[in-house]
């Protein structure tokens, strides 16, 4: 399990071969379906896009600039990944909200035959009842994810946020 | 005629009633400011091991003015406010990092790593023309430094030169507490999270003196066991009352005649990756919770191996910025290490415990913003302010308020 923090890549020369667009559709619509999933208030399957033994974890821009590991959430496992759905689930007061993920800008960085790089662009918006909707975060995530037969699982996803500043509570995962 | 009377006057009931005006009414807030932020109080800034070099700089917060903390040629730690003494350009913009010099870059003025002002463009004018008048000298001008000091690693400061001698400021047994965390040994600091909480400041301090929730709120907490109100806990304050240390040894997860109360007690919940909840110990004492509030603006946070420093930054009379500095000793190894970082999943904005607290405060301040003439009731535990045994009380929010009812003249 490797807990580098996330460098700045070298520009590749980009890939316009069919091939290389229609592995990254395929990965735009799996991504879809993952945001759907968060805003659809399926929690319960967010695991499932993860692998068994997987990383997951929300940075600030901060640390990661500093080299500092620590992460708002951190997942070293699809264990854990349960245990913060449980705890989102089960243990956790908060008051309602609507959340909604975008991303964009899905740049595909390596595809090696079972790993591909993926970067995407995200924007999270949060809307709590008595207000209006707002920009909760924005950043970037680098995501390496194995092609499997039904579609794609994350073997590692890091959403780094660039504010540094969380506007009060984080409840659902990016 | 309502504010004037509300503005001096504590319930005559003394602190088992909190008036509720005081977490949104703003001249009251502007007076904290000034009495408390900026007046006779240590206030964390930061770690010593922040600044490690020559040169090194931190942007931090007294209150809510912006403060520089540094590392000078001398090794000392400097703390001086971020405002240039030219025209007030908060000049220094970067959360850290090291220089030689602070330049302003509205009109140049050069700072020394002391706050000292070096050098002023055109001080003696260009082909005769302009410049400062003769009697001009640097040394009037030098940033406004704050009184400093540094105690195992973590660095306080006052605006208030005259504030008491740190030790005494704390008092013997919140001393003792600050020691078993800040215990000597080189920190390492593991990372920041920052929260902007929509809350009156006062609510996360007295949240921390408040064990009578942590029992009843935090549901993953009482579940497993990491703290509960049947489990051996101690309530101290200093002589104050402004300080407070909440100490508390873990239990195992069961049910007790205590838990038939908690309503969310889950007893049959399972955690399928339990490596979060594989702590070592590792302070002398019995105790695997400690949660410390320094006045004004510290909370130390010691939960298992989740150690932490919670540093209240005021943001107007409702809201707050409450940034931790998570961190753990140079001596740890790899495991330790990467347990402190999985631990910390039960602090911060998406804590598994903290954000209970972030939302229940956010519902505090929507409430008491609006009835500002009611009061709340703090009798649990009786309506005196000793020291407790047990963490069925409310006596740390009452001795606090006590203090702070004197400190401001209420």
């Amino acid at each position: 399990m490797s807990t580098d923090t996330p460098a700045p890549h070298a520009a590749s020369p980009p890939r316009r071969d069919d091939a290389s667009i229609l592995l990254r559709a395929r990965i735009d619509a799996w991504l879809a379906d993952y945001v759907d999933c968060l805003d659809s208030r399926r929690i319960d399957e967010w695991p499932e896009f993860f692998e068994e033994d997987c990383f997951y974890a929300i940075l600030s821009q901060e640390n990661v600039t500093a080299g500092l590991e620590l992460a708002l959430i951190r997942c070293e496992s699809r264990g854990m990944l349960k245990d913060r759905v449980q705890a989102i689930k089960k243990t956790a007061m908060y008051g309602p909200r609507d959340i909604r993920h975008f991303f964009g800008g899905l740049v595909v960085r390596e595809a090696l035959p079972d790993l591909v790089r993926v970067e995407s662009n995200f924007l999270v918006v949060e809307t709590l009842n008595d207000a209006l909707p707002r920009v909760f975060a924005v950043g970037r995530s680098y995501d390496e994810i194995k092609p499997v037969e039904d579609g794609f699982r994350f073997k590692t996803r890091r959403c780094v946020y660039t504010s540094n500043l969380i506007p009060n509570t984080l409840i659902i995962p990016f | 005629m309502l504010e004037q009377l509300r503005a001096e006057r504590w319930p005559a009931e003394g602190p088992s009633r909190v008036p509720l005006w005081i977490y949104s009414d703003p001249d009251l807030y502007a007076r904290e400011l000034g009495v408390i932020f900026y007046g006779p109080t240590w206030n964390y800034v930061g770690l010593a091991g922040e600044v490690p070099d020559r040169g090194s700089f931190k942007r931090t917060f007294v209150g809510e003015r912006p403060v520089i903390m540094t590392r000078d040629e001398d090794g000392a730690v400097n703390v001086f406010v971020n405002r240039c003494a030219h025209r007030g350009i908060e000049f220094c913009r970067e959360h850290r990092g090291k220089v030689n010099e602070f330049v302003c870059p509205y009109h140049q003025w050069t700072y020394d790593l002391k706050g000292n002002l070096l050098g002023v463009p055109f001080r003696r004018g260009v082909k005769g023309q302009g410049g400062m008048p003769g009697d001009f000298k640097n040394s009037d001008h030098g940033l406004q430094k704050l009184k400093v000091h540094e105690r195992h690693g973590a660095v306080f400061a006052s605006f208030d030169p005259n504030v008491e001698p740190f030790a005494d400021y704390l008092g013997e047994d919140m001393l003792h507490y600050f020691d078993r965390v800040f215990d000597g040994r080189k920190l390492t600091v593991l990372g920041y999270s920052r929260q902007l909480i929509p809350a009156n400041w006062k609510l996360m301090f007295e949240n921390i003196k408040d064990p009578y929730h942590a029992t009843l709120l935090h549901v993953f907490l009482v579940s497993f066991g990491l703290f509960r109100v049947d489990q051996p806990t101690c309530g101290i304050m200093d002589r104050t009352g402004r300080h407070s240390v909440f100490a508390s040894s873990r239990g195992e997860q069961k049910s007790s005649e205590a838990t038939r109360d908690m309503r969310n007690m889950l007893t049959d919940l399972k955690l399928h990756d339990a490596r979060i909840l594989d702590p070592v110990h590792e302070f002398p004492d019995k105790e695997t919770v400690v949660m410390q509030t320094l006045w004004p603006n510290l909370i130390v946070q010691q939960q298992s191996n989740t150690v932490a420093t919670r540093q209240i930054v005021p943001r107007g009379p409702g809201h707050h910025e409450l940034v931790f500095t998570y961190f753990g000793y140079e001596s740890d190894d790899a495991a330790m290490r990467t347990r402190r970082l999985r631990q910390a999943n039960f602090m911060g904005p998406s804590g598994y415990v903290s954000m209970d607290d972030s939302e229940v405060m956010h519902f505090s301040q929507d409430g008491v913003s609006h009835f500002p003439d009611s009061r709340g009731v703090i009798e649990m535990g009786g309506r005196d302010t000793a020291n407790t045994d047990h963490g069925v009380t409310e006596a740390g929010i009452r001795a606090f308020y006590k203090y702070y009812a004197g400190v401001m003249g209420l």
